[in-house]
C-alpha cells in the first residue's frame, strides 16, 4: 500500500518531459471531484432502486421465467465495464440501432452515458447483496406480519425496507467505490472524472494532485465500509428460524412492468452487447477488414492472468496464515489487505509507474546494473506487483475461511499419530487448503484477465494483453476488432467461470 | 471489490484439484513456448534478402521501437520488417506520441528504444531539440524530398496526411462548407461539430496555425469553436464515424480515416472535404517520420529500419493500406485518395514543434 | 356465552401426491383452549397453518367466527383479513423495531392503538419494556410480547405453534399458567399445538390427539378432555402420546393399558412378577416389572416402603382393567408367526 502512495508523492519530483505543461487550474481538479461525486451518487441511487427491485423479484415473487431470468441478469458482471461502454456508445450513436430506437441526437459520451453503463454494471452486485439480505428474513416474522393484517405492500414498507437499511448503506459505499475506481466506462465515455483526468495528465508535473482528489475520495469510502461492518456485527440482526420461501405470483399490470425491466436490463446488460461483438466481428469479416493479429494478446492474457493470479494466491497465503494464528494482528492484516486492495487500478499504476521513473531517473541505481532493472521491467514485474496490490483482496477472501477451515484437531490428531510437519503440511494442511487455493486462483485469474488501467500504464513493451487492445481499438474505431477481442476475452471468462462451476 | 459472496462459490473435491493441476502444467508449457519464440530466430532463410547484407544484425538483441502510431495500423508493416531482415522487434505503443517522447527524454540514456517512429513529426523535433535523436546517413536523407524531413537531417516524414474536414454529405450540403478553416465557426452547426484537442494532429495543427495567423487570430479562432460545444473525441476515426453514424456533422481530422473505415464498413455515410482556398492553413500536409535515438546501441538495426520505411513496400504500403501520402516521390496513391497537391500548405515542419506554447494555448481556451 | 370460533369440517391436506391430514373435524368456543397433541411430522403444523391461512388445505372448509374463509381448495378470506393471532415457536418478534412498535404493528393507525399497547404491556407485566429492542429480552420476555402482539388486534382465535419448545425448562410451567391466565381473561378461544403431553395435559380445555394409526394420513384419534384422553384413551397410540404407560398382551383380543401409578408391586418371594430394573425419580420409584405377559412400568411413592431390589419377586396389583384394541401393527406381527 505504501508503494503506490510513494509514487504519488515521488511524481510531485517528476522532471519535466519536452515540453512541460501547463500547470492544471484549481478549478479543472475541483470540477473532477465534483462530476465523480455526482456521478457516484447517481449510479449508486440508480443500482440500489434497480437491484432492490431485481432482488425482491427473484426472491419474494413467482411468474413465468422468473428463476431463469433472474440469474440471466446477473451477467453483465462478467462483461468488463470498457466494454460494455463501447458497445453502448457505438450503439447508441444518432443512427445506430438503439439509438434510432430510442431516437438520440447526440454522441452516447459524458455524465449521462457514464451513469446509464455504471448502474447496469453495478446493480448486479446490489441484486445479489439485496437478494441475501431479503433471504436472511425468517419465514415466520412474514407470516406474523400477515396474521397481524399487513398486506404485501405494508409489509415490504415495514419489513422489508427496515431489514435492507444495513444491506443499503453496504451497497451503496461498495457502488460508489467502484465507480470513484472505474476507469473502463469513463474513459471510453469521455466522462471528466478523477481516473480519467489522472490518466490523461499522468505525465504532468502536478498529476499528484489529482491523486491526492481520488485518495480522499476513496478514504472516507473505506472508513464508512469499516463501519458498517463493525456496526453489523454488533447488531447481528438475522434472525432465526425457517428461511422464507413463499412467493407471490404477479399479475396484470405489474407484472408486464416486471418483464420490461428484465427486457430493458437484460437486453443492455447481455443480449445487446454479445450480439454486437459478434455483429462487429462477422461485418469485419463479410467486408474484408485486416484484422489485428489476436494471437499474441490471447497468449498475453493468458499468461499474464496466470502468473497474476499466481502471484496474487502466493501473496494472500501469508496475511491469511498470520491472520488465522493471532486475531488481534488478523484485524489490522485483513483491513490493510482490503484497504490496498480499494485504492483504484489508476491510482495503484500511476504510483508504481512513478516509482519505475524514479528509479530510472536515478542513474546510480540504473547504470550500475541496468540488465537488472531491464529485466523488471520487461518481465513485467511491475505489472504483476500492481495486479498483487489490486486484488489481494479477492486471493486473501476465499483462502481466508479455507484455512480456518482446517482444523486444529486433525493437525493434532496427525501429531499424536507421529505425522511430522512435511508429512501434516501435504497430506492435511495442502488437502483441505485446495480447494480454496483454486478459488483464489479462479478469481485472480478472471479479475487479471479483465484488468484495463494497470495494464494500459504498467505493461511492458509490445506486450499487449486483450483488454488493452479492446480498448486500443475503440479509440481508433475499429470495431472489428474490438468484437474479435472482446468476444475472445469474455469467452476466456465464461471459459475460466464454467469450469470452476463444473468443479464445484 | 470484496468478494464475501463469491468465496463459498467454489469447493472442489480432490480429483477436481488434480485437474487443476494439470491446467497450470499446461499454462506452465505455454509460458515456455511464449518465451523461446521471441527469441529464436526463425529458420526461413530463403526469405534473407541482399539489402539486408550489409546490416546483419547479431541475432537475439531485437530493436526497440517506440511507435506513437497504433498496433491496429503498423503490425503488419513490423512483421514485414523482421521476415525480410531477420532483426525482431520489440514495440512499445502508446496511445499518444507525447508520453512517448517524453517517456524518452525522461529515460534519456538509459531509454531502451532504439528508433522513435511519431505519429506527429513535430515531437520528433521536439526529442531532437534536447539532444536524443541521431543525425540519418545522407543516403536516407536524400531519398524524400527537402519539406519532408528536417532540416538538420535527424527524422524523415515517412508517410503525409492531409488535415481535411469529414462532413456528413447527408446533412450538410458542400456548398455550404467554408472556403477557408479561418471560417468554419461562421457556418459550422453549434453542438454537431467534433474535434479531438487531447490528439496529436490537432495539437501539431494548432502550432502551425499559431505560426500562420499569429497567437491571437488563433486563440479567438480556438474560443469561436469552443463556443459552438464541439464534442471531444479522443482521436480522428471516432470522429469519422461519429459523422457516419449520426453524432456529429463535422469532424476535423486527417484525410486516411474515412478511407481506412469505409475498407472494413462501405456504407459509411462521409466525405472529406479540402478548403478550397490554395494553401488555406486547413490543408495542411503533416508527416508521420521517423528518429532514430542518439543513445541506441543498435543503430545499425535501427537504420535498417529507416531504410525499410522509405522502401517501396512500406511507401506503397502506406499509401494502400492506410492511404496515406507516400513521402518517397514516384509512389501511387490509393484510388479513393484525392491528388490535392496544389491545394496543400507545406506548412515549415519545424513549426510544428513549438508544443509547450500551443499547450498554453489549449489551456486558456480550457481545452487542454 | 359461549360460541363457536373456530370450525373444521373434514379438513384433508395433501402435499405432493401423498394426502397428509385426513378429515379433520373440531370446533373451538370462546374462552376454550384445544391443544392438538402429535409427534413431530404428523402434520399438526400444517393444520394450524391452515387455519391462518399460509396454507390452503385440499378440501374441506375452515370457519372463522361463523364466516366460511376456505372451502375445498378455495381460499376465500386472506391470511391478512382472518383476524388470527398467531405466536410462533420462535415468537418471531420484529428485530429491527421496539417491543412498543412490535405489539402495535396489527393495530397501527387506529384509535386508541397506544392505550391498547400500554394495557397490553400491564398484561403481560411488562410495563416498562416499551423502549428495548427485542433482542435484549429474555426468552420467556420476547414469549410475552409475542402474545401480546398477537392479542392486539383481538383476533378471534389465538393460535399458538410449540409456544414452549423454545422456553428454558424451569420457565415452562411459569409461562404456561400465565398464558391461560391471561386467554381467559381475554376470553379468547385458542388452539394449541405441542408435542409434549405434561403441556397438552395440563393447560387444555380439550385435546385433539392428532397421529397415524397405520402409517397412513394423520387422523384425530380422538378428542376429549384431558382428564378422557389420559385415562379413556381411544388407542393404544392415544395412550402412549399421552403419557407413560405400559400394555399387557393377555392374549384376549385387546391389550390391557397401565399408567405407573395405576399399579402396586409388593414383594413376595411366591410372586410371579421379578424387578427388572428401578430408578429413582424424586419422591418416587419408578419399577420394571417383568410379569409373564409381558413388562409394566409401575410408579411406587417412596414413603410407603423400602425400594425393592433387582431381582426381587413379587406381585403387582392392578387397580384397572381398562383395554384398548391390539393396534394394526401389532396384529400384523402376529399373524406372521402364526
Amino acid at each position: 500500500m505504501t508503494l503506490p502512495i510513494a509514487g504519488i508523492l515521488l511524481s510531485a519530483t517528476q522532471v519535466p518531459g519536452l515540453v512541460e505543461p501547463p500547470p492544471l487550474s484549481l478549478g479543472r481538479i475541483l470540477s473532477a471531484v465534483i462530476q465523480t461525486v455526482l456521478l457516484a451518487a447517481a449510479v449508486a441511487c440508480g443500482a440500489l432502486c434497480l437491484g432492490t427491485w431485481l432482488a425482491w423479484l427473484a426472491e419474494k415473487s413467482v411468474y413465468p421465467g422468473s428463476a431463469f431470468l433472474a440469474k440471466l441478469g446477473l451477467l453483465p458482471m462478467a462483461i468488463p465495464s470498457y466494454l460494455l461502454a463501447t458497445i453502448l456508445r457505438e450503439q447508441f450513436a444518432p443512427k445506430s440501432f438503439l439509438g434510432s430506437l430510442f431516437g438520440t441526437h447526440g454522441a452516447f459520451t459524458g455524465m449521462g452515458a457514464a451513469i446509464i453503463v455504471l448502474t447496469l454494471a453495478c446493480t448486479p452486485y446490489v441484486q445479489i447483496l439485496a437478494s441475501a439480505a431479503l433471504r436472511s428474513v425468517p419465514e415466520a416474522e412474514e407470516e406474523a406480519a400477515r396474521s397481524l393484517g399487513a398486506k404485501r405492500w405494508a409489509r415490504f414498507l415495514r419489513l422489508t425496507i427496515p431489514r435492507l437499511r444495513p444491506t443499503w448503506a453496504f451497497s451503496m459505499i461498495l457502488v460508489s467505490l467502484y465507480v470513484v475506481s472505474d476507469f473502463g466506462a469513463v474513459s471510453v465515455l469521455d466522462c471528466r472524472v478523477l481516473t480519467w483526468e489522472l490518466y490523461n495528465s499522468r505525465g504532468a508535473r502536478d498529476a499528484y494532485q489529482i491523486a491526492l482528489g481520488i485518495l480522499v475520495c476513496v478514504l472516507p469510502l473505506l472508513a464508512a465500509i469499516r463501519m458498517i461492518q463493525g456496526a453489523e456485527i454488533s447488531e447481528a440482526h438475522h434472525g432465526s428460524g425457517r428461511v422464507s420461501r413463499s412467493r407471490s405470483p404477479l399479475k396484470g399490470w405489474s407484472l408486464s412492468l416486471v418483464y420490461l425491466t428484465h427486457i430493458v436490463f437484460i437486453g443492455l446488460g447481455v443480449v445487446v452487447p454479445i450480439a454486437t461483438l459478434l455483429i462487429w466481428v462477422l461485418r469485419g469479416v463479410y467486408y474484408g477488414a485486416e484484422f489485428a493479429s489476436v494471437s499474441d494478446p490471447m497468449m498475453m492474457t493468458a499468461v499474464y492472468a496466470f502468473l497474476g493470479s499466481a502471484f496474487i494466491v502466493l501473496a494472500s497465503i501469508m496475511p491469511a496464515a498470520m491472520a488465522s494464528r493471532s486475531s488481534s494482528s488478523a484485524r489490522w492484516i485483513e483491513h490493510g489487505t482490503y484497504v490496498t486492495s480499494s485504492i483504484p487500478g489508476v491510482l495503484i499504476a500511476f504510483g508504481i509507474l512513478n516509482v519505475l521513473l524514479f528509479i530510472k531517473r536515478n542513474s546510480f541505481i540504473a547504470s550500475s546494473d541496468s540488465f537488472a532493472l531491464k529485466f523488471l521491467q520487461d518481465g513485467g514485474l511491475f505489472l504483476l506487483a500492481a495486479y498483487v496490490m489490486r486484488f489481494l483482496s479477492q486471493g486473501y477472501a476465499a483462502i481466508r475461511p479455507a484455512l480456518i477451515a482446517v482444523d486444529q484437531r486433525q493437525i493434532d490428531a496427525a501429531r499424536s499419530l507421529g505425522a511430522k510437519t512435511a508429512t501434516r503440511v501435504a497430506r492435511i494442511w495442502l488437502p483441505s487448503m485446495a480447494s480454496g487455493l483454486t478459488a483464489a486462483s479462479i478469481l485472480a485469474f478472471i479479475a487479471v484477465a479483465k484488468e484495463l488501467p494497470i495494464t494500459l500504464m504498467l505493461a511492458p513493451a509490445g506486450h499487449q494483453t486483450l483488454a488493452y487492445r479492446i480498448f486500443d481499438a475503440q479509440s481508433e474505431a475499429s470495431l472489428p476488432d474490438v468484437g474479435l477481442a472482446g468476444i475472445l476475452l469474455l469467452a476466456i471468462v465464461a471459459a475460466v467461470q464454467f469450469l470452476a462451476s463444473r468443479w464445484r | 471489490m470484496k468478494t464475501p459472496i463469491c468465496s463459498n462459490l467454489f469447493r472442489l473435491s480432490p480429483v477436481q484439484v488434480t485437474q487443476i493441476r494439470f491446467g497450470f502444467v499446461l499454462c506452465a508449457a505455454l509460458i515456455t513456448h511464449f518465451a523461446c519464440s521471441e527469441t529464436e530466430p526463425s529458420n526461413k532463410v530463403a526469405e534473407i534478402q541482399a539489402a539486408s547484407e550489409s546490416n546483419r544484425i547479431e541475432q537475439g538483441e531485437p530493436l526497440v521501437v517506440y511507435s506513437g502510431r497504433g498496433a491496429v495500423l503498423i503490425e503488419p508493416l513490423l512483421n514485414e520488417f523482421t521476415q525480410k531482415t531477420q532483426i525482431p522487434i520489440e514495440v512499445r505503443y502508446e496511445k499518444s506520441t507525447q508520453t512517448l517522447a517524453n517517456r524518452i527524454a525522461t529515460e534519456a540514456d538509459q531509454t531502451q528504444a532504439d528508433v522513435f517512429f511519431a505519429q506527429d513529426s513535430g515531437w520528433l523535433g521536439a526529442l531532437d531539440e534536447a539532444g536524443h535523436l541521431a543525425v540519418l546517413n545522407d543516403d536516407l536523407l536524400g531519398r524524400v524530398p527537402e519539406h519532408n524531413r528536417a532540416k538538420n537531417g535527424t527524422w524523415v516524414g515517412t508517410s503525409g496526411r492531409a488535415r481535411v474536414l469529414v462532413y456528413s454529405p447527408e446533412r450538410i450540403s458542400i456548398e455550404d462548407l467554408p472556403d477557408r478553416l479561418a471560417d468554419l465557426p461562421k457556418v459550422a452547426p453549434p453542438g454537431r461539430v467534433g474535434w479531438a484537442p487531447g490528439n496529436g494532429s490537432f495539437q501539431a495543427h494548432v502550432s502551425a496555425l499559431r505560426h500562420i495567423w499569429g497567437e491571437e487570430q488563433t486563440q479567438s479562432w480556438l474560443e469561436q469553436m469552443n463556443a459552438l460545444e464541439p464534442k471531444v473525441y479522443p482521436k480522428n476515426s471516432p470522429q469519422v464515424k461519429g459523422v457516419s453514424n449520426g453524432e456529429i456533422d463535422i469532424g476535423w481530422v486527417n484525410h486516411y480515416y474515412l478511407h481506412k473505415l469505409r475498407s472494413s464498413s462501405p456504407g459509411l455515410e462521409a466525405a472529406n472535404y479540402s478548403f478550397r482556398e490554395k494553401g488555406d492553413a486547413g490543408n495542411l500536409m503533416m508527416l508521420s517520420g521517423v528518429g532514430v535515438i542518439s543513445h541506441s546501441d543498435n543503430q545499425k538495426a535501427a537504420e535498417a529500419f529507416v531504410d525499410f520505411l522509405l522502401s517501396d513496400d512500406a511507401q506503397s504500403y502506406f499509401a494502400n493500406k492506410t492511404f496515406e501520402y507516400p513521402t518517397v516521390p514516384g509512389i501511387e496513391l490509393h484510388e479513393d485518395v484525392p491528388f490535392i497537391d496544389e491545394k496543400i500548405n507545406r506548412a515549415n515542419q519545424e513549426h510544428l514543434t513549438d508544443l509547450s506554447g500551443t499547450l498554453d494555448v489549449l489551456r486558456r481556451v480550457g481545452l487542454q | 356465552m359461549e360460541k363457536i370460533l373456530l370450525e373444521l369440517r373434514s379438513i384433508s391436506h395433501s402435499f405432493g401426491g401423498s394426502t397428509v391430514l385426513e378429515d379433520l373435524t373440531l370446533s373451538v368456543q370462546t374462552g376454550e383452549l384445544v391443544s392438538i397433541l402429535g409427534s413431530s411430522g404428523s402434520g399438526k403444523s400444517t393444520l394450524l397453518r391452515s387455519v391462518a391461512g399460509f396454507v390452503t388445505p385440499t378440501s374441506g372448509s375452515i370457519w372463522l367466527a361463523g364466516q366460511n374463509v376456505v372451502s375445498d381448495g378455495e381460499e376465500r378470506i386472506s391470511p391478512e383479513e382472518r383476524r388470527v393471532g398467531m405466536l410462533f415457536q420462535d415468537f418471531a418478534l420484529f428485530p429491527h423495531m421496539t417491543v412498543f412498535e412490535n405489539i402495535e404493528f396489527g393495530i397501527r393507525g387506529q384509535s386508541g392503538a397506544e392505550r391498547r399497547v400500554d394495557e397490553l404491556l400491564e398484561l403481560i407485566g411488562l410495563p416498562q419494556y416499551g423502549t428495548r429492542m427485542p433482542p435484549s429480552l429474555s426468552g420467556g420476555q420476547q414469549q410475552r410480547v409475542a402474545l401480546a402482539r398477537a392479542l392486539a388486534p383481538r383476533p378471534t382465535i389465538l393460535l399458538l405453534d410449540e409456544p414452549f419448545a423454545n422456553l428454558d425448562s424451569s420457565l415452562r410451567a411459569d409461562m404456561g399458567r400465565e398464558l391461560v391466565k391471561i386467554l381467559k381473561r381475554e376470553e379468547l378461544g385458542s388452539l394449541l399445538v405441542t408435542h409434549d403431553c405434561d403441556e397438552a395435559l395440563g393447560l387444555s380445555d380439550r385435546i385433539a390427539i392428532l397421529d397415524t394409526a397405520d402409517g397412513g394420513p394423520s387422523r384425530f384419534l380422538q378428542v376429549g378432555t384431558p382428564e378422557m384422553v389420559y385415562r379413556n384413551p381411544a388407542s393404544a397410540e392415544v395412550a402412549a402420546l399421552t403419557g407413560r404407560v405400559s400394555f399387557l398382551d393377555d392374549g384376549s383380543g385387546s391389550l390391557r393399558v397401565i399408567r405407573p401409578e395405576e399399579a402396586e408391586f409388593s414383594v413376595s418371594r411366591s410372586g410371579v412378577g421379578r424387578v427388572l430394573d428401578r430408578r429413582y425419580r424424586g419422591g418416587v420409584w419408578e419399577l420394571m416389572i417383568q410379569l409373564p405377559e409381558g413388562k409394566v412400568l409401575v410408579d411406587q411413592p417412596e414413603r410407603s416402603r423400602d425400594a425393592p431390589e433387582i431381582g426381587s419377586m413379587g406381585n403387582l396389583h392392578l387397580f384397572t382393567d381398562r383395554r384398548v384394541p391390539v393396534p394394526q401393527s401389532v396384529r400384523e406381527c402376529r399373524n406372521e408367526s402364526h
